[in-house]
């Protein structure tokens, strides 16, 4: 298993040069850079502009300089004079004579702000956007599963009707109608959570199940399909047979088996959600980070377009590998060579 | 003996007595926050610098942490004394600032949650002096800086085109401490608005030291130090910027002591500023362009809505460069054909003013519309066809078949696409011409307008400074950077260049009335659609002004709830 995680790793890396080349010619090849705008700006200072960020350089150079600030380590000794150029995400204090410090991955800065790096989105809105998905995953899967579940076992009852009419509601109305809906209702009339921001337990019921329960509605639908064909299935009728309780052949036998379809969908779905999601989080005011996403393609924000999409590889690759690793245990039959 | 003690017993039981209840009241004085919405949209503001500032948003929080040489009345938009007062060299050159002594440098100290003022190595106050202005300025200009503003102010101070080209050198630009408070700007050329230039907030004392001292995070709550109204408490970014009064503000005309103690900013978009307005959780907002009608229906919210003024044009520009907009009758034909009462009515909805002209009146010098009410054009749709076919007739075709595909592009949001669908609905109607709708995202629309604009291009400007050359000079005259269209006149040109340097505000009204004329009506550089208004809701317990310059002044806010 170790020589599996290992060679996964590597993939990783191989993943994400791919990504970063095809993304860094993409968006360079996309018309306008980061300062073009409305009111345009006169041609001197347009070229002050340009030469400040290494604009002007060739677009390998460019390229490369790039990857070198990210993948380079380097040793500085003294006090740094504050940059926002040259900020780094890891600062390991080394022992010895005047104050030797290991500085790595420099991912750049954000050319919209004068104040902020990449790296402040890393530490600051990742950490907000992370928060909210993992609790809208937990929420989709406590409702979806259960749901699921339902409907697959009292197929073709009134139960199975109202859980997929559920399922139909939340994949069909977008989180667009439901989130301002959900904001209308428990906040501006019954005042019972706050409308927008973030920051305590209450602001993050609302946004949570917004996208909780946009997602939930994927999770039944998939459940009950998988369930509904597992049930069929040779040795769940050899299970009954064995006169096995009709409540452990589901637990057992069925729900396992019919979850890898299911674990399959949460691997990306929680790269997604942990990275943010842009509409959930401009309707609730969230600081989260899903909102860079869209804002710097449209905003030409060179190194945030880069960050984002990087880090949104490194997390999709990384679930998908914790999937892969959770097949084993599920279905004994999968292997890993 | 006895009496007498206690008599004075009694008068020391009174006056303990008062004094509770008057320290009771000062602490029972709740602090008077205000939640604004106003000039906001969501996500981050891009600086609080004021040598890279740009935006509305950003300049709305540097307004009151910065106060100019000049400073702006949001209401007149006149010009009154900032932190200084001034005199001007008989030939209009030299400008000397005296600015107010002691001024002082503050910073919010967030363990004694106080305002402090910031010491110098010494251990004394350190004040606004004219150093600290004569450096702001050369940093704006600085080609190293790259203030996307410096471009506005380098042409008014000597030396300052140069440098800011990377030509010149800062020694040779006419900004000068003569001493302590004495500060010095030459202009290379009398203008009637210099003052209004240099008011704006590139050119704003900001502080040596904490920049050296901090670099590019100085504007940090921890590092800044400012001097104006409030000073800045908190900025959690991508979500609010909390203002704290600033004590030691002496105050001026234009920003008196705030009576406001804090000002928390959100960065909301404005849909969501709506629902927590109506929660009660937000004082003042922006008002979403889709709630319009429901707001102007409701008992409550109608009462607290108001559409004021505001310093920006929406028009469309010709290419006149690009057959058939090459003719001057087709083009007027497409303006004239504009129902921009209509417009305003049915698509937009919130009070803008059908534009006959390009800048918006209210401006210094710029004409208005109870003044000048036939200037420019208007909806005619008999005169629209007689154009059309007088255009028709000199590019020698038959019908308005005949002519090649014709294209309008804008940039992709909800509001220019529905506009743009209206417009192009009218132009069928009265012309008999179908014109191509080409809906770009933004930033490739801006670069494809500014490298080679399409035969109609959308556009808009809002005003730099209160002033009407701030819009045609600044726009249209032949050699701008903002010209996308190609309109040139040499009349044009002469008479901006002329009304530029007048003093008379009443003659440079009447020559910018004729350039206005020339632009709208006898050349047809442009189609006026509409002025825009300011869209916003206010709680009752709020007192305000309203801006016309495009920042709110919280300084003249009050709140009596």
């Amino acid at each position: 298993m170790a020589r599996f995680i290992a060679r996964r790793i590597l993939w990783l890396f191989l993943v994400l040069f791919t990504v970063s080349i095809i993304t860094f010619t993409l968006m360079h090849a996309v018309p306008g850079g980061p300062f073009a705008q409305e009111k345009a700006l006169p041609p001197a200072v347009l070229a002050n502009i340009n030469a400040k960020y290494n604009l002007d350089d060739p677009f390998l150079i460019q390229y490369l300089n790039y990857l070198g600030d990210i993948l380079l380590p380097r040793i500085t000794s003294g006090k740094q004079p504050k940059s926002l150029e040259r900020e780094f995400l890891i600062n390991i204090k080394l022992p010895g004579e005047g104050d030797p410090t290991l500085r790595w991955m420099n991912w750049g800065p954000s050319y919209k702000s004068s104040s902020r790096t990449v790296n402040d989105i890393f530490r600051e809105n990742l950490p907000i956007s992370f928060q909210l998905g993992v609790s809208a995953l937990v929420i989709a899967m406590c409702i979806g599963t259960p749901l699921g579940i339902m409907a697959a076992l009292k197929r073709n009852t009134v139960y199975d009707y109202a859980g997929m009419g559920v399922a139909i509601f939340g994949v069909s109305v977008p989180v667009i109608i439901t989130a301002p809906l959900l904001q209308y209702i428990f906040g501006v009339q019954l005042r019972a959570v706050p409308v927008s921001g973030w920051g305590s337990f209450q602001h993050m019921i609302l946004p949570a199940l917004a996208l909780g329960f946009t997602q939930s509605a994927l999770l039944a639908r998939l459940t009950r399909a998988s369930l509904l064909q597992v049930m069929n299935e040779d040795y769940i009728r050899t299970a009954r047979a064995k006169g096995v309780s009709e409540r452990m052949v589901v637990i057992r036998h069925a729900l396992k088996n019919g979850m890898i379809p299911v674990i399959t969908v949460i691997g990306p779905l929680f790269a997604a959600l942990v990275t943010g999601t842009f509409v959930v989080e401009t309707i609730f005011g969230i600081p989260g980070m899903g909102r860079f996403f869209v804002t710097s393609v449209t905003g030409r924000d060179y190194p945030v377009i880069m960050g984002t999409i990087l880090l949104y590889a490194i997390f999709l690759v990384l679930a998908n590998l914790i999937v892969d690793l959770i097949y084993a245990w599920v279905d004994p039959r999968i292997r890993f060579d | 003996m006895l009496r007498k003690r206690t008599r004075w017993f009694g008068f020391v039981l009174v006056l303990a007595v008062l004094l509770t209840m008057v320290g009771g009241f000062a602490g029972a004085q709740e602090p008077k926050v205000l939640i604004n919405g106003i000039r906001m949209t969501a996500g981050d503001p891009n600086t609080l610098d004021p040598q890279l500032a740009q935006d509305n948003k950003e300049i709305t929080i540097i307004n009151h942490l910065f106060v100019g040489l000049t400073s702006q009345d949001e209401v007149t938009s006149e010009v009154s004394p900032g932190v200084s007062t001034w005199e001007i060299s008989e030939d209009g050159l030299v400008y000397t600032f005296n600015i107010t002594p002691e001024v002082s440098w503050v910073r919010y100290n967030a363990e004694t949650g106080q305002v402090e003022q910031v010491l110098d190595e010494s251990g004394s106050p350190r004040y606004v002096t004219a150093a600290d202005f004569e450096y702001a300025i050369k940093r704006s200009l600085d080609p190293a800086q790259a203030d996307p503003y410096a471009y506005v102010l380098a042409p008014y101070i000597v030396g300052g085109v140069e440098y800011n080209a990377g030509e010149g050198a800062a020694e040779d630009v006419a900004a000068v401490a003569i001493d302590t408070y004495t500060l010095q700007l030459t202009a290379p050329e009398k203008v009637a608005f210099a003052l209004n230039i240099y008011g704006m907030w590139m050119a704003r004392a900001t502080p040596q030291w904490a920049i050296e001292d901090a670099g590019t995070a100085w504007t940090e709550p921890e590092n800044i130090a400012t001097y104006g109204p409030y000073a800045l408490k908190e900025w959690a970014h991508e979500e609010s910027v909390t203002l704290i009064k600033n004590p030691f503000w002496a105050g001026t005309e234009v920003y008196p002591q705030p009576k406001i103690d804090e000002v928390i900013i959100r960065f909301l978009d404005d849909a969501t500023q709506l629902p927590e307005y109506e929660a009660g959780t937000m004082d003042a907002i922006e008002v979403p362009q889709a709630e319009i009608e429901r707001i102007k229906a409701d008992p409550v919210l109608s009462q607290e809505y108001t559409a004021g003024a505001d310093n920006c044009s929406y028009y469309y520009g010709f290419n006149v460069q690009k057959p058939p907009f090459d003719n001057v009758h087709i083009r007027r034909a497409f303006s004239l054909a504009i129902d921009r009462q209509s417009i305003v009515d049915n698509v937009t909805k919130a009070g803008q003013i059908p534009a006959r002209w390009f800048t918006r009146p209210g401006h210094n010098a710029a004409p208005s519309l109870e003044e000048f009410p036939d200037l420019g054009i208007g909806f005619d749709p008999d005169m629209a066809q007689e154009e059309l076919a007088l255009g028709l007739q000199e590019l020698g075709l038959a019908s308005a078949a005949d002519l090649p595909p014709l294209t309008l592009a804008f940039g992709n949001t909800t509001g220019h696409t529905q506009i743009a669908q209206a417009i192009q609905q009218m132009w069928a109607d009265t012309l008999g011409v179908t014109v191509n709708l080409s809906a770009l995202d933004p930033t490739t629309y801006f670069v494809t307008q500014q490298q080679d604009a399409e035969m109609i291009h959308r556009s808009g400007w809002c005003s730099d400074y209160p002033d009407a050359n701030s819009f045609l000079y600044d726009v249209f005259r032949s050699d701008s950077s903002q010209n996308y269209g190609h309109f040139a006149s040499a009349e044009f040109d002469q008479l901006v260049d002329e009304a530029r340097v007048l003093d008379d505000t009443d003659a440079r009204q009447e020559k910018y009335a004729r350039a206005e004329q020339i632009l709208n009506w006898e050349e047809v550089g442009i189609a006026p659609i509409y002025w825009y208004v300011t869209k916003q809701l206010t709680k009752p317990y709020v007192e305000r002004t309203y801006s016309i310059i495009g920042n709110e002044n919280f300084t003249r806010w009050d709140i009596s709830k």
